[in-house]
This record gives C-alpha cells, sequence and structure tokens, in this order.
C-alpha cells in the first residue's frame, strides 16, 4: 500500500496555529491597552480628588491685618479619607517658610497653579504618596508671598481598585480569547469544508469512476480542481493505452501463431514421410509452447494490472461457473472428456469483485485440468458454500501419477511431476494463486480418496 | 458445407481454406468486411468463420448488422482476446460461438460441429458408406435399424475414413487427426479406437481393414 506523505502541520492546524498567535496577540494588546487606560482613569479620579482638596486649602487662605490665617478643611479631608483607608499629608508653606501640615514632607521643585495643579508620586515614610501640588502669590502688606500647597494621598486603595479591575479585565480578555479561538476554529473548519466536501465525493467513487470531478467548489479550489480532472484524464488515458496494448498484443501475438499453426497441421496432414511428420509435428508443438506461454504472460500482465486497478462488479458465481464450462466444453470433448458440474449454492449468489480476475483463475484450473486428465474420464466442478465462505471445486483423474507439493507447484515456472509430455508453461497455478490473493480467496489442491486431484479456490462472501 | 471465412491475414486464412477443401467443404475467403457483405448477398453459407479486427471495421458491428437483419446464419467468432467475459459478450451480441487463436482444427471442427448441432435442421446431414449411415452431428452410426452411439474421437476417426473410403491411413497420420499434438500419446492408443469402431461396425458390410506395415482403411465387405 502506498504511504502518503504529509507535511508535519496540517493545513487546518497551520491555520488554527497563525490565528491562535494572532488573537492571542491582539488579546495582548487589548489587555495592556485597557489595564493602562483603567491606570490612569484611577490616577485621573485620584488626581481629581488631590486637585479639590489642594484648591479648597488654598481658598481657606485670608489675609487679615497683614497676616495669614488658615482655615484646614476638615470636610475636604473627611471626603479623601472616607476612600478607603489611605493616609493624607499636607503641607502649606509660604515662600520658603513652613507654615503647617507635615514638616518632613519633600518640598517639589515645582508647583502648578490652581487650575492645573502638579502631580507627582513620590515615596515619602515608606509609602508610594500620589501628591498634588499648587501655589498662588498673595500680597501681604504689599509684599507678594506665594502661598504653595502640598497635599498626598497614599494610593492603597486605587491599587486595590486597579487589582480588581485588572482581574476583571483579565477575565473579560481571556474570555474574549476563547471566544475568538472558538470562532476561528469554526472558521477554519467552514473554510475546509469545501475542501473535505471534495475529497468525500472523490473518496465515494467506485474504483473504476474516472469521471472528471464535477462538484462544487470555492474558486480558489479550481487550480486544484483542474490539475485533479488533467489527472483523471490522463491515467484514463493510460489505462485505455494499456487495454488497448494487451488487445493489440494478443492479436499481434496470436494470428502469426495461428498461422503457423495451422499450415503446420495442414501440412502434417499432407505429410507422407515420417521424417517430414515427425520435423511438422515437432513445429507445431512448439507454436502450441509459444501459445500458451503467450497466453499465460498475457494473463499474468492482466492480472497485474487488474490487481491494481480491479474493475470490481456484482458477478453472478454460478453463472460465471457455467460460462466457463460452456466454453471449456468442445475442447474437453476432443479428448472424450466430460465436465459435470454441480452446485448447491443459491441461483442468485452475488460476489462483488473484478470478474475478468475469477474468470483468468478458473480458466486456468480448468485448462490444467483438462490438460493432465486422462482421457474418457469427468472433470467434476463443484460450487458451493461452507460457512461464510463459497469454494469452487475441481476434480480430476490425473493421466499420469503425480506427487503433489503444493509450494513448488504454484511457483512461476514450475512444473508438476506429471507434466513432462504435455505442452505447458508452467505459470498456470501461480497465477491461480496470485488472482487468488488478489481477491482475497484461498487455493488449495489435494489428493482425494479414489485418486482424484482436487483444486478448490474459496472466497469470502463477506 | 459451406463456409465463409472472414479473415484479413491471407496467412491464416490460406491454411483454413486448405483444411475445409480437404473434408470436402466449399469454401470463400473475404478479407474485409466489404468482401464478406458481397459474398453474402449473393449466396448462403452454412458456418461463417468472423474474424473481429478488420481492417476496414470491427467484425463484431459486421455481426450486428447480420443479426439485425435476421440473418441467423451460424457464426463462430475468432478472438485473440482469451478472457471468457469477453468471449461471452460475443455471444451476447449474437455469435454461436468462439474460438480463441492459435487454435487446433479438430477444435474448429468440434466447434462448427456443435454449432450446427443446434441449429434447427442441420442434422439432417449425413455420410454414407455402403448400408451404414453416419450423422456426424448427433455422432451416431445407423445401419440395419439400430443406432450406435459414437465417443467424439470415434466419431472423428469414423469421419476419416467415411470422407476418404478405400483409402488407407498410417497409425502416425490418424494418431495427429485424432491427438492434439500438445498431449502425450502412446504409440498404440489409435488401435484402442480402431478396435471400438470394428466392434460397433459388426454386422454391417463396412470395416476396417489393416494392412501390416501400411496403415488401416474401410472397405465394404
Amino acid at each position: 500500500m502506498t504511504k502518503m506523505v504529509t507535511v508535519r502541520l496540517s493545513l487546518r492546524n497551520r491555520l488554527l496555529v497563525i490565528l491562535a498567535v494572532l488573537v492571542a496577540m491582539f488579546s495582548l494588546v487589548l489587555f495592556v491597552s485597557m489595564r493602562t487606560l483603567t491606570g490612569q482613569a484611577v490616577s485621573a479620579a485620584q488626581d481629581g480628588l488631590l486637585k479639590a482638596a489642594a484648591v479648597s486649602i488654598l481658598e481657606k487662605v485670608r489675609i487679615s491685618d497683614g497676616a495669614l490665617f488658615f482655615d484646614l478643611p476638615y470636610d475636604t479631608f473627611t471626603i479623601l479619607g472616607s476612600i478607603g483607608e489611605d493616609r493624607i499629608f499636607y503641607r502649606i508653606d509660604a515662600d520658603s517658610t513652613f507654615l503647617t501640615g507635615y514638616e518632613d514632607m519633600p518640598i517639589l521643585s515645582s508647583y502648578g497653579d490652581e487650575r492645573t495643579p502638579a502631580f507627582v508620586s513620590i515615596d515619602y515614610l515608606g509609602e508610594v504618596l500620589r501628591v498634588a501640588a499648587i501655589e498662588k502669590p498673595v500680597l501681604v502688606e504689599g509684599q507678594s508671598i506665594r502661598i504653595r500647597v502640598l497635599i498626598g494621598q497614599t494610593s492603597n486603595f486605587q491599587a486595590q481598585l486597579l487589582s480588581q479591575l485588572t482581574e476583571n479585565l483579565l477575565i473579560i480578555v481571556l474570555s474574549f480569547c476563547l471566544f475568538a479561538a472558538l470562532l476561528a476554529v469554526l472558521t477554519v473548519n467552514s473554510m475546509l469544508n469545501p475542501i473535505r466536501r471534495l475529497a468525500d465525493a472523490v473518496g465515494r467513487r467506485g474504483p473504476n469512476d474516472l469521471r472528471e470531478v464535477d462538484h462544487p467548489t470555492p474558486q480558489e479550489l479550481a487550480p486544484l480542481m483542474t490539475s485533479l480532472n488533467d489527472f483523471i484524464s490522463r491515467l484514463r488515458g493510460a489505462l485505455k493505452q494499456t487495454e488497448i496494448f494487451i488487445a493489440e498484443a494478443a492479436h499481434h501475438i496470436r494470428t502469426p501463431l495461428a498461422t503457423v499453426k495451422s499450415e503446420g497441421e495442414l501440412a502434417l496432414r499432407k505429410a507422407r514421410t515420417p521424417e517430414n511428420r515427425a520435423h511438422l509435428r515437432n513445429i507445431v508443438r512448439s507454436v502450441e509452447q509459444a501459445n500458451r506461454s503467450a497466453t499465460q504472460l498475457l494473463d499474468h500482465a492482466i492480472v497485474l494490472y487488474r490487481t491494481e486497478q480491479p474493475d470490481r462488479r456484482t458477478v453472478g458465481l454460478l453463472q460465471c461457473v457455467n460460462d466457463m464450462v460452456f466454453s471449456f466444453t468442445p475442447a474437453a470433448e476432443l479428448r472424450d472428456i466430460e465436465i459435470s458440474f454441480d452446485s448447491n449454492i443459491p441461483a442468485g449468489l452475488e460476489l462483488y469483485l473484478d470478474r475478468t480476475l475469477l474468470e483468468t483463475a478458473l480458466r486456468n484450473l480448468l485448462d490444467n485440468a483438462l490438460k493432465y486428465s486422462a482421457a474418457e474420464t469427468t472433470i467434476s466442478i463443484s460450487l458451493e458454500t461452507v460457512r461464510d465462505s463459497c469454494r469452487v471445486s475441481v476434480r480430476n483423474r490425473p493421466a499420469a501419477a503425480i506427487e503433489i507439493d503444493q509450494d513448488l507447484m504454484i511457483q512461476r515456472f514450475r512444473r508438476g511431476s506429471n507434466a513432462t509430455d504435455v505442452v505447458g508453461s508452467g505459470l498456470g497455478l501461480a497465477i491461480v494463486r496470485e488472482v487468488m490473493m488478489a481477491l482475497g480467496g484461498t487455493l488449495a489442491i489435494e489428493f482425494e480418496d479414489g485418486g482424484s486431484l482436487c483444486a478448490s479456490l474459496s472466497l469470502s462472501l463477506r | 458445407m459451406k463456409v465463409l471465412i472472414i479473415e484479413d491475414s491471407r496467412e491464416l486464412a490460406h491454411p483454413l481454406k486448405n483444411f475445409f477443401s480437404l473434408d470436402g467443404h466449399t469454401n470463400d475467403h473475404a478479407c474485409t468486411l466489404g468482401e464478406a457483405r458481397s459474398f453474402m448477398d449473393v449466396s448462403h453459407y452454412d458456418m461463417v468463420l468472423l474474424d473481429i479486427m478488420l481492417p476496414d471495421g470491427d467484425g463484431r458491428r459486421f455481426l450486428n448488422e447480420m443479426r439485425a437483419r435476421n440473418d441467423d446464419s451460424p457464426v463462430i467468432v475468432m478472438t485473440a482476446r482469451s478472457e471468457v467475459s469477453n468471449r461471452i459478450d460475443l455471444l451476447d451480441i449474437g455469435a454461436d460461438d468462439y474460438i480463441v487463436k492459435p487454435f487446433e482444427f479438430a477444435e474448429l471442427e468440434a466447434r462448427c460441429r456443435a454449432v450446427l448441432r443446434r441449429h434447427k435442421g442441420q442434422s439432417q446431414l449425413q455420410l454414407a458408406f455402403g448400408q451404414v449411415i453416419l450423422h456426424p452431428l448427433l455422432a451416431t452410426l445407423e445401419f440395419d435399424g439400430t443406432t450406435h452411439t459414437l465417443r467424439n474421437r470415434e466419431l472423428r476417426l469414423l469421419e476419416i475414413f467415411f470422407n476418404s473410403p478405400e483409402i488407407y491411413f498410417t497409425k502416425e497420420q490418424l494418431t495427429d487427426r485424432l491427438f492434439s499434438i500438445s498431449e502425450s500419446v502412446t504409440e498404440n492408443a489409435i488401435e484402442v479406437y480402431i478396435g471400438r469402431l470394428r466392434k460397433k461396425l459388426a454386422g454391417s458390410n463396412a470395416r476396417i481393414e489393416t494392412v501390416r506395415g501400411i496403415g488401416y482403411r474401410l472397405v465394404s465387405t
């Protein structure tokens, strides 16, 4: 059986891998983008609150009698503090003079104004603080002083919120990923379905169905269809050529042989001297030998060809054996040999096989039986079913004593011990054996009580 | 019997014509289907030997045409193909029998006889010698109101004598005619058949005479 060569990655898997990589990459980009945006949104929300708090502190700065007064906006701090467990730190300076708050909070190099505060993340007391920094110039007794407000908040809540959002985001992206993968599988299957349907349509065809494939296929498969149909067309041509060759070969070999044989026989009838008769007998015998060899070599070629290209059809076994008996009867009558045929199989029993192969096996078996039978005997053909197989048996009484070495007899160009004086090529039983191998059957040769030789072909009924 | 041989090979047709002539059958030879049609237009044949591959067409088509115009002349197709199904196809299109090239004259003769036997009215063919009548198609011998059945080789041997009465045939000549060249035959096999025929002819006015060193011949008593 021919071994099919396939690339390691199937078309389906190749498409799936490409789509999976694309989905994974897209999911990764999606996740990173959404995670960044979410982080930015969370950070912006905190920044907004810090800005409001800073502005609120700044708005509580009053100047009275040349002095600065602060009313700390506790409500603002309360709002800031209400979100999670984050701590709040602040520091208020007038120019470089510390006024109130946490004095060890680092002073920033640049501050924003009320509309656009400066935001920065700093390390403070072992924690990361998100800090809003604004400054505002005020006039105190004719002098311009910059009031600087620094308000910071730890970001634990935001980090927790971001973690939760990331988790949800991950679930969403993974769900998307799975959904996309499922869609990819469905899409790939859907894309490959036309190829599968085409393969099914071609696979369902009989072994000898060499019509062009006209299965509807997408445009993309048109080149494949064209190549396939071209191949079928070439194969059909090659098979036809082989058949024609065999027929022509048979004609070209047998017609001149027929001429030589006929002329030889005619000359033999007219020959008067014993010497001439002996010469002519030799010629006719050699022609007969050549004919048998040619016939069996052609048979052998047909068997080899049909084994590769079997023309399987339903064959009525009874009819097939009957035809064979009809075909051999005149030749048997010439030797006063009777051919009896007995069957216990149902008339309608049919086998699904190559009829030419079966006929070739039967013909060679009968030809052998006829050649080696004693004159005025009977060749008995029986057809019977044995369990789940049917058996065709050909029994004859050999003219000469014969030793059975089945292994030797079925070898090509080997002949039985009784074949010395009989024209033959030694291919007959080898052909029968090869046919039976091709048909999944068996050949058995054995002696039976009473000296009959029985050759049986068994074929499975399944 | 009148035979038409349709065969493009003159080399093969020549011995066939000779064979039929030697046995006393008139015959014509056509190399092409056209010639065959011309022969059949003017004459009736008891047997047509038809080759398949001919220069101007397929013999099977010719056979189809014959059967289409209700011409039931017996036809034996000479084919180079040995597959039985191929030959069965020939029977399906109206051939009476087929013979695979190369063939022995004896087999051709046997098939002609079998075909003629199957055709109605042809059983009247008979050969006579003295009071003995031989029915080749029925394989029987008849004299004094008694009928003897003959085996194939007995019939063929008797046919040789009936076709050439009073003529001597050597043992070798008879052996060559009676047995296939491809089979193993003992020297005295012919004597067995001569002995059987003598028994069957006993009581008639025909007998088979042996002349030592010369052979056998059919003579009347």
